[in-house]
């Protein structure tokens, strides 16, 4: 357990003690970060709800991945259309940390994959390379690509092995292992450069089940300490598979991010479509997924506790530490904010700029931020 | 190349490499994809139920996150390779559509 989980955790159990013994440490709260056109790192005080940073990424934002650093001093995000990486201060808004994926032979493209080692040192990402000849382009085979954080602007990568095809979100557990979402659930070890299969998806085998169909874009889950994908499946009557009789399901493979435990299960009926989705930080039992509904499900039972409508479709959805709050956020320029025990919308926080289209919404708690 | 003329871009794309001493990277085209994804699921005009309640509401919600990533090519231009200027006049969907234009290949000499 890192030193500001160990912290975040400690904080309530002592209460005004901490507050007085460690006045620093007290003002630990939760903080949002987004990113949108054109060039914005959003950083938003969810005490207050306003934005207290608006930090300029010094390229395109797309896609706007954005994964936070261990320490949750650093955003790290994905921009130069999924090309480049940057590491941006959000105590001061300062670049520490950049790295050009392509070369004038070899274009290079992550497709959201990004992710931090468990001590703040290392970045990682899945490059999926194409050779640019005079008039042919080569598709090379994908490899994962590991960067010092140390080695600060422009820098160069460190270290790749290979990597399986069609990865794209990634997350880092708590021992260094990072999971990544494929053709499978992927276990990588960055130090042995070892790929091997956590939760298996496609061709997965189960009598009388479709093959899952996923869709992973958003690398959310940190406050859950999870790495959970939603899938969507058939569960047919019998070896004909006749998909008019079959049951449409809702599924999701997890990674429990601290113990690195994995489950894989199916919670709903497929009745609205959900691009991402979370399981309540101190309830697993709980999910939300949101499209242009929000829904929480009851995953043991698999009833739906209560769906509402949107003001408009949102890819992103995240939660408060504490669980009480939900927020989603990506496509336009809100953030919207709903109670997560009865889905009412408590409020909307409105971004200077454009849209967020596919950024990551990360929602983290730290001590608090400077306010000059 | 001396008795050669070149007529289309791509003997001519071959002269220049010539030149630039790169004629081994000139191949014939046989059976690439062109294009960034053969993405074919349903979802910008037809839903995954064959309607149409569960697109994204508005279009506009939707317009960037499917150009960024080069999702729908042949619906929405894409911003990852192809046209990467095609939102520079429009931050906001909502506020700034009338300055999204419909895209064409540009001539080449």
């Amino acid at each position: 357990m890192s030193v500001s989980n160990w912290f975040k955790q400690l904080v309530p159990s002592l209460g005004i003690l901490c507050v007085i013994s460690n006045p620093v440490h007290a003002a630990v709260q939760d903080y949002l970060v987004t990113a949108n056109r054109p060039n914005n790192l959003q950083v938003v005080d969810l005490k207050t709800e306003k934005v207290v940073r608006t930090c300029k990424v010094p390229d395109h934002i797309s896609p706007g991945v954005v994964v936070m650093s261990p320490d949750k001093s650093t955003a790290f995000v994905l921009a130069g259309r999924w090309e480049n990486i940057y590491g941006i201060n959000i105590d001061n808004c300062k670049v520490t940390f950049s790295a050009k994926q392509s070369t004038s032979k070899e274009r290079v493209k992550t497709i959201t994959s990004l992710a931090v080692s468990p001590d703040n040192k290392q970045v990682y990402t899945i490059q999926t390379p194409t050779f640019l000849g005079k008039n042919e382009y080569k598709v090379l085979p994908p490899r994962f690509a590991v960067f010092n954080v140390a080695d600060g602007l422009n820098a160069k990568v460190a270290k790749t092995f290979p990597a399986p095809r069609q990865i794209s979100t990634m997350a880092t557990g708590a021992d260094g292992t990072v999971y990544a979402a494929g053709a499978h659930i992927y276990a990588i070890d960055p130090v042995k450069g070892s790929v091997d299969i956590k939760i298996k998806m496609r061709d997965w085998g189960r009598k009388n089940m479709a093959n899952p169909d996923a869709l992973a874009v958003w690398p959310i889950g940190d406050i859950s300490k999870e790495f959970l994908i939603m899938y969507t499946t058939a569960k047919f009557k019998d070896g004909s598979q006749d998909p008019a009789t079959a049951e449409w399901l809702w599924g999701y493979s997890r990674v429990d991010l601290t113990t690195g435990e994995a489950e894989q299960r199916e919670f709903a009926p497929i009745e609205v479509i959900m691009f991402t989705g979370i399981t309540h930080p101190k309830d697993k039992n709980i999910l939300y997924g949101i499209l242009s509904q929000l829904t929480k499900h009851d995953v043991k039972t698999g009833k739906v506790v209560k769906r509402v409508d949107l003001d408009h479709s949102f890819y992103c959805i995240n939660m408060s530490s504490s669980g009480d709050k939900i927020y989603i956020g990506g496509t336009l320029n809100t953030i919207e904010v709903y109670d997560s025990d009865n889905l009412e919308k408590l409020s909307q926080i409105q971004l200077t700029g454009g849209d967020q289209g596919a950024a990551t919404v990360q929602v983290f708690a730290r001590e608090a931020l400077s306010t000059s | 190349m001396k008795h050669l003329k070149p007529l289309n871009q791509k003997s001519k794309l071959l002269n220049q490499a010539v030149d630039e001493n790169q004629a081994e990277e000139v191949l014939a085209m046989q059976s690439n994809v062109v294009g960034c994804t053969a993405t074919t699921d349903p979802g910008w005009e037809v839903d995954a139920f064959g309607g149409v309640a569960s697109l994204c509401q508005p279009m506009e919600a939707d317009l960037y996150g499917c150009s960024d990533p080069c999702w729908w090519p042949a619906q929405v231009p894409d911003t990852m390779n192809t046209y990467p200027d095609w939102t520079k006049n429009a931050d906001s969907t909502t506020e700034s559509w009338r300055n999204l234009h419909s895209v064409f290949p540009d001539d080449k000499d």
